[in-house]
């Protein structure tokens, strides 16, 4: 399947809805010369960024709204999910499904994602027609209509969605479970995509009361990044969006919940799944969060101790150590608009004999031992090596850069601050690491979920 | 029960829909008319310019018999390498799962190095190298900074753990353990299991029916000496393609290559793959209890180096490619709201590669969304294209290809493929023009030619709906 090149478009393919903090490393960038990135900002609020980049003839833009399922209120679930899918179902200028055959038909892609903290939209065409997807996100950002039966089909398509990325996945609907209980209290607690119950009983009036309270232009920030020259797409911008008038925003819901150091929460699953795992996790703060700016950086060295490749801790003492997880990974995101998850997850290695409760001690060993041990000279050279040297190659995509810089503007910081996280990523020092480790990775901090699987019978074994 | 027949009354509604003659399938003239308030376009010609400078490729054989790709970029201080050895799993001969085991266990340690100093050895300069095994190809890829300090011990590195792997028998043991574990994990995704039905029932006999991940029978027998042979016979520079893209120069290019492939074993190139078996009728249901049943239909197709790959590739975009637009995305996902996603595509390989129509339904959709499938299949062999729809492939095609090369890691992977199949250099870039050269005869001729609709191999994974007709096994 594999012995095609992946192209660019095919990995854009299927709709996002991917929470942000398990992209970290996807999406690090590195603005190494600032010189080429161009701020604009319009009258009626609306952000603009452009970054040139001249290696092929095209373009990508992307427009992020500031509204995802984090401020849904309860029973409204997945509402911002359901009018993402219907920004393609027609507008007063436009006739359903018109949006996405215009963009390929002159030869562009197009998707869109929703995550926790926003509703973002893309395009990516040869640059010679950013005039066609600017005024179709602006005509969709004012104009939108939705009709009642494509309303209603959609949502079965987005129930379909559910069962595919979900229902089915028994690693997915464990990850809902877990974040349900370890996010108690928060927007964060719910799924992206919406409870099923709450899709289903989803109205037309709830999603357009939705669409014409958060999509306005003070409320959203377009990036484009390609072969263009940024006075020039300031001027269509301009054209296209100018004449939007800026809208009363509600307030953001506040992402509070529980604090760090709530007490031990344990849940078990039971599903139909062959493996057992483990997950484990620690409310903790992050780049948009913190009090203190370094304490984010010196959890992101930690994580890159422990699962920062085939010589980091988790793989060299306990995939190939002692050999209690057959596999294992670490995971924290800089940027969200609450706290992060810092989490780590696992398969134990039943071959060799070990359980769910070997591999949780074996984990939480890994974690006490930052509390107690100062990180080795070599082990921070190496991660520090890793963390500048991707957030170099992340500049060879377009998307990436632009998804990086319409993050970090989405979230009220400034692109510049791009270039700070070397900085910061520099100055972490050994003790810091075990600062944060102390402070936040505490056993009245810890949230464990257990995904076993079903006892075995005839019913749930595969037959030909 | 409520929302069932909703769905039902959705999917009538939808029908007597797409019988008007408002559709775009049937009225062309339909498309603009909507598009009149939609001002740019006035503007815009639909035809992409071809006229791109695009960069030099620069290829050569070198002194160890390796095919060597160059592009220069320095944009970014960054170089991409993929040494690609013709040896996946399509070489597995006897032991399934000996291919990707031995190019996962590369970097399980050299005769200088363990397993720990080769990963440290590149992660310490921010390095990211990767392996990977296929049906056709035995990856190696590394991803490094372009300044000298880093990537020589990075290069070192990598040039040693292909040409002087050892094996160690624990890492060996470790491995199997690891893909067993991947077995069992397979087990429970539908997704995995249909997959693998299509390729043995596809590909009965041929090697591309072996699962390159192995079986539970093939597995625990393999042995490091089998490793060893398996990497004796097939790492050498001859049986090696070698792509470059990053800021180096062509010098330093060359004696990239030539470190790389000093040590490397010496033998010749693999032989070539037998023909891939014809398409044949089969219907074939694996019980699976999930609430959606996964759907692969095919047949074997073509060669990568086949005259008709860009006559198919246009088609099947109009077919099933472009995932929102195609004709099959229409009739399954919005006309009657199916599934989530569907689509085709073919994969051409050293042999007959596969044409492959894969989707998801709710398990009591499935003989829906089957008949709707074969219907729209029958109709395109039996019509071909229209004039707008192929007009509107190209561009899609034209403008993916674009995207694939606005990347370094899209051109390294060009690269690494007009390589590997022995393409002409020239072919790197010449793609798009080859694309806006088809024709709607040659689309029409070259689906009636490949795709028999009577010969079609059905594989379904999952619940036994009640309200679906019985489900046969036919083999």
């Amino acid at each position: 399947m594999s012995d095609l090149p992946s192209s660019l478009a095919k990995i854009l393919g299927g709709a996002l809805f991917a929470s942000l903090q398990f992209i970290l490393f996807c999406t690090s960038g590195y603005a190494q010369d600032s010189g080429d990135i161009h701020e604009y900002q319009l009258s009626n609020g609306l952000k603009l960024i452009v970054k040139e980049d001249h290696r092929a003839p095209i373009f990508v833009s992307q427009l992020w709204y500031r509204v995802g399922s984090s401020n849904e209120p309860g029973g409204l679930t997945g509402v911002s999910h359901v009018l993402e899918h219907m920004m393609f179902k027609g507008t007063e200028k436009t006739s359903p499904g018109e949006f996405a055959e215009l963009i390929t038909r002159y030869g562009g892609t197009h998707n869109a994602f929703t995550s926790r903290d926003f509703t973002g939209y893309y395009q990516l065409m040869p640059s010679d027609r950013l005039e066609l997807a600017l005024e179709l996100e602006a005509d969709r950002m004012t104009n939108l209509r939705i009709d009642e039966q494509e309303f209603q089909r959609e949502l079965q398509v987005v129930m379909e969605e559910r069962r595919q990325r979900t229902d089915d996945r028994p690693t997915s609907l464990a990850y809902e479970h877990f974040a349900a209980v370890a996010y108690a209290g928060t927007g964060y607690s719910q799924p992206v995509i919406g409870w099923m119950k709450d899709i289903e009983g989803l109205t037309v009036d709830q999603a357009m009361a939705w669409y014409k309270q958060w999509y306005a232009p003070n409320n959203a920030t377009l990036v484009v990044v390609g072969d263009l020259e940024p006075d020039q797409v300031f001027e269509q911008v301009k054209h296209h969006f100018g004449s939007i008038p800026a809208a009363t925003l509600p307030q953001a819901k506040p992402i509070t919940g529980l604090g760090y150091h709530s007490g031990q929460r344990r849940i078990e699953m039971i599903l139909k799944t062959r493996l057992p795992r483990l997950y484990l996790g620690f409310r903790v703060p992050n780049v948009i969060t913190a009090e203190h700016a370094w304490e984010p950086y010196a959890l992101e060295m930690l994580i890159g101790v422990l699962d920062g490749g085939f010589s980091a801790r988790i793989e060299k003492e306990l995939v190939r150590g002692s050999e209690t997880a057959s596999s294992a990974g670490a995971s924290y995101g800089l940027y969200s608009r609450g706290d992060s998850l810092l989490m780590l997850t696992g398969v134990p290695n039943q071959q060799k004999g070990f359980s769910l409760d070997g591999l949780e001690t074996a984990l939480l060993d890994q974690l006490n031992r930052f509390k107690t041990e100062p990180v080795s000279k070599q082990e921070l050279k190496r991660v520090r090596a890793q963390l500048i040297a991707q957030r170099v190659f992340s500049q060879d995509s377009i998307t990436t850069q632009a998804n990086r810089i319409a993050q970090i503007e989405s979230l009220g910081r400034s692109w510049r601050s791009i270039d700070e996280e070397i900085t910061h990523l520099n100055a972490v020092t050994a003790e810091q690491i075990q600062q944060v480790a102390q402070k936040y990775l505490t056993t009245d901090a810890l949230n464990v979920a257990r995904l076993l699987p079903q006892p075995t019978s005839p019913d749930n074994q595969p037959s030909q | 029960m409520l929302v069932f027949a909703l769905i039902a009354v959705i999917a009538l509604l939808s029908l007597t829909e797409r019988d008007d003659s408002d559709s775009p399938e049937n009225n062309p003239a339909e498309i603009s008319g909507p598009d009149q308030q939609i001002k740019a376009i006035e503007n815009i010609s639909p035809e992409i310019d071809l006229n791109w400078q695009n960069p030099e490729v620069h290829h050569w054989v070198n002194k160890d018999g390796a095919r060597v790709y160059f592009v220069a970029n320095d944009q970014i201080p960054m170089l991409d390498i993929r040494m690609i050895f013709n040896a996946g799993s399509a070489r597995d001969g006897t032991t399934p799962g000996v291919a990707r085991l031995t190019n996962s266990l590369l970097a399980a340690g050299t005769s200088s190095r363990n397993a720990t100093e080769v990963a440290a050895g590149f992660e310490q300069v921010g390095a990211q190298f990767g392996l990977g095994a296929y049906r056709d190809m035995a990856m190696v890829r590394l991803r490094s900074l372009s300044a000298l300090n880093q990537l020589m011990p990075a290069l070192d590195l990598l040039a040693d753990l292909v040409s002087s792997p050892i094996f160690p028998a624990d890492a060996v043991e470790r491995d199997k353990n690891r893909m067993l574990a991947g077995l069992k994990h397979q087990q429970q995704s539908p997704s995995s299991i249909a997959g693998n039905a299509f390729y043995q029932t596809l590909f009965e006999g041929h090697p591309y029916s072996i699962p390159g991940e192995g079986s539970l029978k093939s597995i625990p027998g393999l042995q490091a000496a089998d490793l060893s042979r398996f990497h004796l016979q097939y790492y050498s520079a001859k049986n090696l393609t070698i792509a470059l893209v990053g800021a180096i120069s062509v010098n330093q290019a060359k004696q990239i290559a030539d470190r790389l492939t000093r040590d490397l074993p010496n033998g010749d190139s693999a032989s070539s793959l037998t023909k891939s078996p014809a398409a044949k009728a089969l219907r074939k249901h694996i019980e699976f209890d999930s609430s959606q049943t996964h759907i692969l239909i095919g047949t074997t197709a073509i060669k990568r180096g086949s005259p008709d790959r860009f006559a198919l590739m246009v088609g099947n975009e109009v077919l099933g490619g472009g995932a929102l637009t195609s004709l099959l995305g229409k009739e399954i996902r919005q006309v009657r709201g199916l599934s989530y996603s569907v689509n085709s595509r073919f994969i051409p390989m050293q042999a007959e590669g596969p044409f492959q129509i894969s989707l998801q339904t709710r398990n009591d959709q499935t003989e829906q969304a089957l008949q709707t499938i074969q219907q729209v299949l029958l109709q395109f062999i039996e019509q071909g294209p229209t004039a707008e729809q192929l007009a509107d492939a190209k561009r899609q095609l034209i403008g993916n290809s674009l995207f694939g090369n606005a990347s370094n890691s899209g051109i390294v992977g060009q690269l690494g493929s007009v390589g590997f199949y022995k393409l002409p250099v020239e072919s790197v870039f010449q793609t798009q023009q080859q694309i806006q050269d088809v024709t709607i005869e040659q689309v029409k001729a070259a689906f009636q030619h490949y795709l028999d609709p009577e010969k079609l191999t059905i594989i379904t994974v999952g619940a036994h709906a009640e309200m679906a007709p019985p489900v046969s096994n036919d083999q």
